[in-house]
């Protein structure tokens, strides 16, 4: 349960971003697994480097010495250890932005399919690139970053905190991209899905929206990585393989495209068949390999949506701005405001649920 | 040239061996209905191209209410008060016709990213806008439809949303790639009975390419014709319709 919600949340950032781009602006983004582990080997690094260097430890960056230092420091310091966490989170955001903004910059004059095919082999290159990188470890990766929230003894505790703590920051990033894409700016972007050209002739200047939400996406999906990090407490060049990108796109078709809460319920979807396989691996009389199973199911999915609701789980809707209220149409929108602090409230209540679900001993 | 609102002197395009348009001399006065015709492959729409900034010329100069517009991006010359139309409509065919409308509007608030998420920072000019818009729509007899998407629109409605985004965006110079393409003869004079109203009541100038010369001349003050790339002759239509060279550019030699 707590292993689905915290992967759910990741996976959660990483759909609305790449909602944000191929759903809203038409950018088809074959490269996303490169910003999500750019974003998890900065943060990783980061939190890393920063305790060694703080502390003056002369410890190797790999080494069990190492894991079991960190650990105790960051036990002992509790302030330090969120600091090092919020920290590296927005420079995960930041340095991800960059890095989606400059790679993409050169690839976005071209048509979708070469912008697709270019930071696709971006993505490879980068993995293979750490693989090689010494001060991140090269291929063995990075170990032993403490949990965000290690002086707590309790484990699900701490656990249960990771995951509201990523929760929230999950809540504020789909805030952010709902009242983006309910604003004038969302229909600027939703008219470069639509035509480039036409577009381009209404005045909008394509290069920058482009460039613009490729940073924004880019570093969500640093700041999914740097959560990633934090979760598993170690980061490695082969958790960044090409086919983590298909499973986000998996999870945005399923959902629905250019709908945030569709990417959220296909993450939900995807995520869950994910667990159930490792469920799966547990029962020994099982004839099949779960993970080959977990495949199929997606596959099976996939078809299966795109026959019968091509447009996803969620279909899009149209754009809720005042415009509509103004001319006398579609007085029943909630403004977005509201619907976030009903969201927010929900999520709250979901919250108070789970720590009561833990308090009583799980299950 | 004191009364010339586009003004375009000697202006030259050609793609790798092919003089595309060579020398071109043009002036579109304030207020005007000019035309521009010609055969197949004559050039109009590449002149148009060249006009809002998809191609860079490779000589000449372009001039736009006195400043010069050549080399000038799309988007640029759009915010400066050129708009085009397209021969087949190029509307987003997954957005209402309302959001069609509203996107056109140059200088909004909203759509800066700064303020994307700040919808006190733009509530109130997008309010304007949609009372603008419903105004445009209701000119056009467009109105009843706004939460329609535009792929569901008949073609006839796809020309006047066209248009209907050209007023939206405070154009003042009107490039229209055959407005009338594809429509009934009587629809076609409807559109150039739009076409003469729009620009009494808004005070617009419109630049029209048309290959239905039988519509297009009841309507001009002024025709340019182009012939392989060349301008071949200038006047109004009554003058070009005489021109031993357009007759022969049209059907031919006799």
């Amino acid at each position: 349960m707590l292993s689905w919600s915290s992967l759910f949340t990741i996976y959660s950032i990483l759909a609305i971003s790449l909602n944000l781009e191929i759903g809203f602006t038409g950018i088809s983004n074959f490269g996303k697994v490169a910003f999500y582990g750019i974003g998890a080997f900065i943060a990783a690094s980061f939190g890393i480097w920063s305790f060694l260097l703080v502390f003056r430890l002369a410890y190797p960056l790999y080494g069990l010495n190492t894991i079991i230092a960190l650990g105790k420091i960051a036990a002992a310091n509790p302030l330090l250890n969120v600091t090092v966490f919020f920290v590296s989170i927005s420079l995960s955001f930041i340095v991800a932005g960059i890095f989606g903004y400059l790679i993409t910059y050169p690839t976005l004059r071209v048509g979708p399919a070469f912008l697709g095919i270019t930071v696709l082999s971006f993505g490879e290159l980068m993995r293979i690139f750490l693989r090689h990188f010494k001060p991140t470890g090269a291929a063995s990766g990075l170990m032993g970053l403490p949990h965000p929230f290690a002086w707590i003894n309790d484990s699900t505790m701490k656990s249960a905190l990771f995951v509201i703590s990523a929760l929230a920051i999950m809540v504020i990033i789909y805030s952010f991209s709902q009242r983006l894409v309910n604003s004038p700016y969302g229909r600027a972007m939703k008219s470069i899905r639509e035509d480039e050209i036409a577009a381009l002739c209404l005045g909008k200047n394509v290069l920058r929206y482009k460039a613009q939400v490729l940073f924004i996406a880019s570093g969500f999906s640093g700041v999914a990585g740097a959560l990633l990090v934090f979760y598993t407490g170690f980061v490695s060049p082969d958790l960044f393989v090409t086919s983590v990108t298909f499973d986000i796109w998996a999870m945005v078709i399923v959902g629905g495209m250019a709908n945030n809460r569709g990417a959220i319920l296909g993450t939900a979807v995807i995520t869950f068949i994910d667990r159930l396989a490792a469920i799966l691996n547990f029962i020994p009389w099982f004839p099949l390999d779960p993970n080959i199973l977990r495949w199929m199911i997606t596959g099976i999915l996939i078809i299966v949506v795109l026959m019968f609701r091509p447009s996803g789980l969620l279909p899009e809707r149209t754009l809720k701005t005042p415009a509509w209220e103004t001319i006398g149409l579609g007085s029943k929108a909630i403004s977005t405001m509201e619907r976030g602090r009903a969201l927010v409230s929900f999520l709250f209540k979901l919250m108070i649920k789970i720590v009561d679900w833990f308090k009583a001993g799980g299950r | 040239m004191s009364d010339s609102f586009l003004g375009i002197v000697g202006v030259s395009k050609r793609f790798g061996g092919v003089e595309a348009i060579k020398d071109i001399n043009i002036e579109v006065k304030k207020g005007s209905i000019t035309g521009l015709i010609g055969p197949n492959g004559s050039g109009k729409t590449t002149l148009f191209n060249v006009i809002t900034g998809f191609y860079t010329p490779d000589s000449g100069e372009i001039c736009f209410k006195g400043s010069r517009i050549d080399g000038f991006n799309p988007n640029e010359t759009y915010t400066l008060g050129l708009a085009r139309t397209f021969q087949s409509p190029r509307l987003f065919p997954r957005l209402t016709m309302l959001e069609n409308l509203l996107l056109a509007p140059p200088h909004q608030m909203g759509e800066r990213l700064i303020y994307a998420t700040l919808e006190k920072k733009w509530d109130k000019q997008e309010r304007a806008i949609a009372i603008d818009s419903k105004g445009v729509a209701e000119r056009l007899l467009l109105n009843g439809i706004e939460g329609t998407l535009t792929a569901d629109l008949s073609g006839a409605h796809m020309k006047l949303v066209e248009t209907a985004r050209g007023l939206m965006g405070g154009a003042q110079l009107l490039l229209m790639d055959e407005p009338a393409a594809g429509v009934l003869y009587s629809t076609a004079r409807e559109i150039f009975d739009y076409i003469s109203l729009l620009r009494k009541e808004y005070g617009l100038t419109f630049f029209v390419i048309e290959h239905r010369l039988d519509v297009l001349l009841d309507y001009v003050d002024y025709v340019y014709v182009l012939h392989l790339g060349k301008l071949l002759s200038e006047g109004t239509p009554e003058e070009v319709m005489k021109d031993k060279n357009v007759i022969e550019a049209y059907v031919g030699q006799s």
